[in-house]
């Protein structure tokens, strides 16, 4: 096998196991680099600044820099934030990157001097950098993927940084020993330094426009700080009107507190096992050498090796919290929180860690206490993680945004401060050791239990208060619904009105139905058609075959969808099976069992089961469906429509289908279209095109036609060309072409980019925009030339345009409402128009969404937004649409762009009788009419000749401009 | 007889319906008729439907708010009576009576509506506006 081949495979395998897809793979790559590259460096430093510190201070100033990275922190948050808000991200984290490199290569040289403030400076530096750092590629990886894809891929971005603590943590161990401590800096450095390019290039795959700062204040502004001040306010009132909240932070807060003693004494222990153990072993093989060292020289010769053992200790125990926590996350996470629920997940934590305390009571030494960290560490990002999210759950989405950007920007730092304040109090006057601390951290932990206990009962009447004013997230919450626990919360709000209960089902969408049969039977009564379907459609889908007799009475219900979901429950529970059941039903005397069992049948079939059933289906049973009269005729009709539909092309019914696409019920109508795309059928195509024209019939018609397939395109497109086609009905034409969305549709929709009607041409660009937004998987080609080729046109148009305005408005400056102001307007328009295309067209040769900001940031007032714009295109353009394109977003000014259209198209600026007569003579018939308009109001008679052309014109407004600049006074017509 | 291009140029003119473009405002000139009313004449009362919205072709109208029995408003050639209404299904809150001879444009309602289904461009300019005259008030308001 080639090599390249075999790249292709292993990039295919990766691609296959992490869902990423086309036109992903380097962006995604990219970022997991970065991701492992940063990470890396961290588990790197991690361990040398700890070992530093300890060496440089001993354990006993561990609070006082606790409380220092606390009040630091806050200062550093704001001084970010104002750089933030007045440089692009990609240069800030570059920026970022290059200073943190030349920071570290400048301690590494600082701390040969032993100064003691290095050590502190160092420590602190290090545990705030990696906070920046790692929000700063979240931000990046933001940036470079939309939420769906986010979705997809950070499970993959994120195993880069597993990797890279697992790595990290491997090198700091391995060369803690062979290598001066310090001198791991320098690898860390490194690694930083290797993120620079991989973030440089990967910025301009998929960069977004950041809003310019007339978007929100620049975070240091006073305004900034009163609006900060003003939420504060705001959160604190949330926080007393909340229990739930206040429970919530009171717990985050005491996970903190109770995480940073553990810290502390984990530091302590291991200084102390490893600072003894060293001196033991130095003295001890001085003795045997029969050597005698200087106290001072001794001294430097312990305090290296205990660096290089503390080092390589934390090292490896950071390496094994990380393959822990990877274990739980990934392997247990889910099926422990699915068997305990939220309530347990969250006890998980305080448990182990009292049992630890426990542990460190009667056992006091690094074992005990490298228990407890391990605990802290591997359940922290895993399964306690998960289980505080949930606990956000029941909030409103902004109040949970709100909560969390408290609990990041202040809660986390207070409680940090707090405990290194309280470490000082227990270590410095109480002179605590590791049994004291222990016992400490029991209380805390009694409290964090208590809180639990209180935030249970709270966490339920939250849901339930959550429930009823509907602000739960569906999507978010069906992950959730798998334990009894859950669903029975969640079947608390099935006893509300109509609403209430339609979103508590939607909400209990992915649950077991068998956990929910007893909530649904009452339902099955309910005065609303819409619970009673929903209810009987979960009940359908369960395995209960205990309420046959009230399923029954549902055969008669009012609403046809009740009965189908009825016919459903009772075809799978029938003791003669659902054949039997089925079958006896057709020939049902009742017409409404009749219609529910033919649209099971039918439903089941297009779903591709039990498709020989619609053998069962024939010409007198559709026909007595039919006949039906009264209120019933029209579900009646629509379950006959559902059978032809899924008898698909070549039925012998295609024929019951013509008058139902002209019935006067517009239900019956929209139904018979559907089932006409289905059938396929050469019968029923006028009326499907003549559909096209009504908006409200527009919608099924135009998919309908769509299910023809490639052999409609030569009638679509003979419609398309054709000037006596009804207009309303062409420009339909092009959207109903693009929901094919197969490559012949494409072709054929690129062919037309050159269509001479600039209203078509505008509906061609929308739908293959809209195939090119529906194709994530990339299938679709949509040729680069034919693309290109046509946004040179589109802008040479732009550039034409824009001469002939500035030549129009030249000659009458001054003037508030001069003669052919209407002109004047209506080029401006036509060149809104133009830009609008070219930047769809771009949205065919770029990321449309990423061609979607940067049209709103070109055409925007605010200087910021619109020079981002032009910086983006700078960017992403390839250098032939550049030296186009960027004209276009970069010039206002008039003059500057007849000099530009004149330098790339030759275009030359003419005189205002050449605009007119251009304009009158020109395919586009609004602005001829306007033109001749202007020549009227200015009194010329040079254009009779150029306007007489018009007085036949088939576009009225044109004809009756024309007959009355020329005298005529042809009657109106309306268009 | 208006053509439909200078039925436009007074359709610039209405606030409500500045921000579409010239060509989709022919679309609703084509559909605007010119009537003639004798000084006195009742255009629409207070309390009436609101089935029409109209321009001030020539001529003068009073607008009057019931009950205040004062003058409120008076609109003359190029401006425009009652183009809420065209949105609001509420009646009508002023009566419109001329001054004078006058000559008006009217936009009927149901054919208003039968024309902004098959312009969508019309509605979004209307949501412009709309916005635009929010904005205004939220920053006078501010």
């Amino acid at each position: 096998m080639s090599p390249k081949v075999a790249t292709h495979g292993r990039k295919g395998f990766l691609s296959a196991l992490f869902d990423i897809r086309p036109g992903e793979t380097e962006r995604a790559f990219l970022l997991f680099a970065n991701l492992f590259l940063t990470i890396a460096s961290f588990y790197i430093l991690k361990p040398v600044r700890s070992s530093v510190f300890l060496v440089s201070f001993g354990p006993e100033q561990l609070p006082y820099v606790f409380i220092l990275i606390a009040l630091i922190g806050g200062g550093l948050a704001s001084v970010y934030s104002n750089f933030s808000s007045h440089y692009p991200l990609n240069r800030l984290i570059i920026a970022s990157s290059i200073a943190v490199t030349a920071i570290l290569v400048l301690f590494r040289l600082l701390l040969r001097f032993d100064e003691g403030w290095v050590s502190y400076a160092f420590y602190i530096f290090i545990s705030l950098y990696a906070v920046i750092t790692t929000s700063q590629f979240w931000l990046l990886a933001n940036n470079l993927f939309d939420a769906r894809e986010a979705r997809r891929l950070f499970g993959f971005i994120g195993a880069g940084g597993i990797l890279g603590s697992i790595a990290g943590a491997a090198v700091a161990s391995t060369l803690a020993s062979s290598l001066r401590v310090e001198n791991l800096i320098l690898i860390a450095a490194l690694l930083i330094g290797l993120s620079i390019p991989i973030t440089a290039r990967a910025w301009p795959l998929g960069i977004r426009l950041a809003p310019g700062p007339g978007s929100a204040p620049p975070p240091g502004s006073s305004m900034a700080r009163r609006e900060r001040a003003s939420g504060m306010r705001e959160i604190f009132g949330l926080i007393r009107r909340s229990p739930h909240l206040a429970l919530l932070i009171g717990i985050i807060a005491l996970t903190v507190v109770a995480s940073t003693l553990v810290d502390y004494m984990f530091s302590k222990e291991a200084y102390d096992h490893f600072a003894a153990r060293v001196a033991r072993e130095q003295t001890a093989d001085l003795a045997a050498a029969g050597q005698d060292l200087a106290p001072e020289q001794l001294q430097e010769t312990i305090d290296r090796q205990v660096k290089a053992e503390l080092t390589r200790f934390f090292a490896r125990f950071l390496g094994l919290v990380s393959t822990v926590s990877l274990v739980l996350q990934v392997g247990l996470a889910g099926r422990i929180l699915g068997a305990i629920g939220v309530a347990g997940a969250n006890l998980l934590m305080p448990l182990g860690l009292l049992a630890a305390a426990s542990g460190m009571w009667f056992f006091p030494g690094l074992v005990t206490v490298a228990s407890a960290r391990l605990v802290d560490g591997a359940l922290s990002y895993s399964i306690h993680r998960a289980g505080t999210e949930l606990l956000f759950f029941p909030l409103p989405s902004a109040i949970k945004d709100r909560t969390k950007t408290f609990i990041d920007l202040f809660a986390d730092r207070m409680a940090r401060g707090i405990a290194g304040a309280l470490l000082l109090i227990l270590t410095g006057i109480f002179a605590l050791h590791t049994r004291g601390l222990a016992a400490v951290l029991a209380v805390i932990i009694a409290l964090w239990l208590f809180l639990l206990g209180r935030m249970r009962g709270e966490y339920l009447s939250a849901f339930r208060r959550a429930i009823a004013g509907r602000t739960l997230d569906i999507e978010e919450i069906r992950n959730m619904v798998r334990s009894p626990d859950a669903i029975r919360t969640l079947a608390s709000g099935l006893a509300g009105d109509e609403r209430q209960v339609a979103y508590t089902l939607a909400l209990l969408e992915s649950a077991d139905s068998n956990l929910l049969v007893p909530h649904l039977v009452p339902l099955l009564a309910h005065p609303s058609p819409e619970v009673r379907r929903l209810a009987m459609r979960k009940l359908a889908a369960s395995e209960d075959a205990d309420h046959r007799g009230q399923v029954a009475a549902l055969l008669e219900d009012p609403s046809r969808h009740v009965r189908r979901e009825a016919v459903r429950y009772l075809a799978r529970t029938a003791p003669e099976g659902a054949e039997g059941y089925l079958r006896a039903l057709l020939a049902a005397a009742d017409w409404r069992a009749r219609g529910a069992a033919l649209e099971v049948i039918a439903d089941d079939a297009q779903e591709g089961r039990d498709g020989e059933r619609l053998q069962w289906i024939d010409g007198p049973l559709l026909d007595s469906l039919l006949a039906v009269g009264g209120s019933g005729h029209a579900d009646a009709c629509a379950a006959v429509l559902r059978a032809i539909a899924a008898l698909g092309p070549g039925t012998p019914h295609a024929s019951r289908l013509e008058p139902l696409l002209n019935h006067p019920d517009p239900t019956v109508r929209s139904e018979a279209m559907a089932a006409a795309g289905e059938v396929r059928d050469p019968r029923h195509l006028t009326p499907l095109l003549a559909a096209l024209e009504n908006p409200r019939e527009r919608p099924y018609a135009r998919p309908a036609l769509a299910r023809y397939g490639e052999a409609l395109l030569p009638l679509l497109g003979a419609v398309l060309d054709d000037e006596t086609a009804d207009l309303g009905v062409r420009v339909q034409i092009p959207g109903t072409i693009g929901l094919m969305q197969t490559q012949p549709a494409v072709d054929f929709l690129l062919d037309r980019l050159r269509h001479p009607r600039m209203d078509i041409r505008f509906q061609v660009i929308k739908a293959l925009g809209k195939m090119r937004v529906r194709d994530r998987d990339r299938r679709l080609r949509f040729d680069p030339h034919a693309v290109e080729a046509r946004l040179v046109e589109e802008t040479r148009d732009y550039f034409d345009l824009q001469t002939a305005l500035a030549v129009w408005n030249g000659g009458q400056r001054g003037a508030a409402a001069p003669p052919g102001a209407l002109l004047s307007r209506a080029l401006g328009e036509r060149i809104d128009m133009n830009l609008e295309r070219i930047f769809r067209i771009l949205g065919l040769r770029y990321p449309t969404e990423n061609m979607l900001f940067a049209y709103n940031g070109v055409i925007s007032d605010r200087r910021a937004l619109r020079a981002s714009a032009i910086e983006f295109l700078d960017n992403l353009l390839s250098p032939q649409l550049k030296r186009v394109i960027l004209p276009v977003a970069a010039e206002s000014d008039p003059r500057a762009l007849v000099q530009r259209g004149r330098e790339l198209f030759q275009l030359t600026a003419r005189e205002r009788e050449d605009v007119l007569r251009q304009v009158i003579t020109g395919g586009d018939s609004w602005l001829a009419a306007c033109a001749i308009d202007a020549v009227q109001e200015l009194g010329l008679r040079e254009f009779d000749a150029e306007i007489g052309a018009h007085h036949m014109s088939r576009d009225p407004i044109l004809r009756e401009t024309a007959a009355a600049a020329l005298g005529s006074g042809a009657p109106s017509a309306p268009r | 007889m208006l053509t439909v291009i200078e039925k436009v140029k007074l359709l610039l003119q209405v606030d409500i319906l500045a921000e579409s473009t010239s060509e989709e405002l022919a679309y609703i000139g084509a559909i605007a008729g010119e009537e003639e009313f004798a000084p006195r004449t009742v255009i629409f009362r207070a309390g009436d439907p609101p089935d029409a919205m109209f321009i001030v072709l020539s001529g003068r109208v009073q607008m009057l708010r019931e009950g205040s029995g004062g003058l409120d408003l008076e609109a003359g050639p190029g401006e425009a009576i009652g183009a809420w209404a065209l949105f609001d299904d509420q009646p009508r809150a002023l009566t419109a009576m001329t001054l004078e001879d006058s000559r008006l444009l009217r936009i009927d309602r149901e054919q208003f509506f039968d024309v902004l289904s098959d312009h969508v461009g019309i509605t979004q300019g209307i949501f412009k506006a709309l916005v635009r005259r929010i904005r205004t008030l939220a920053e006078i308001t501010v």
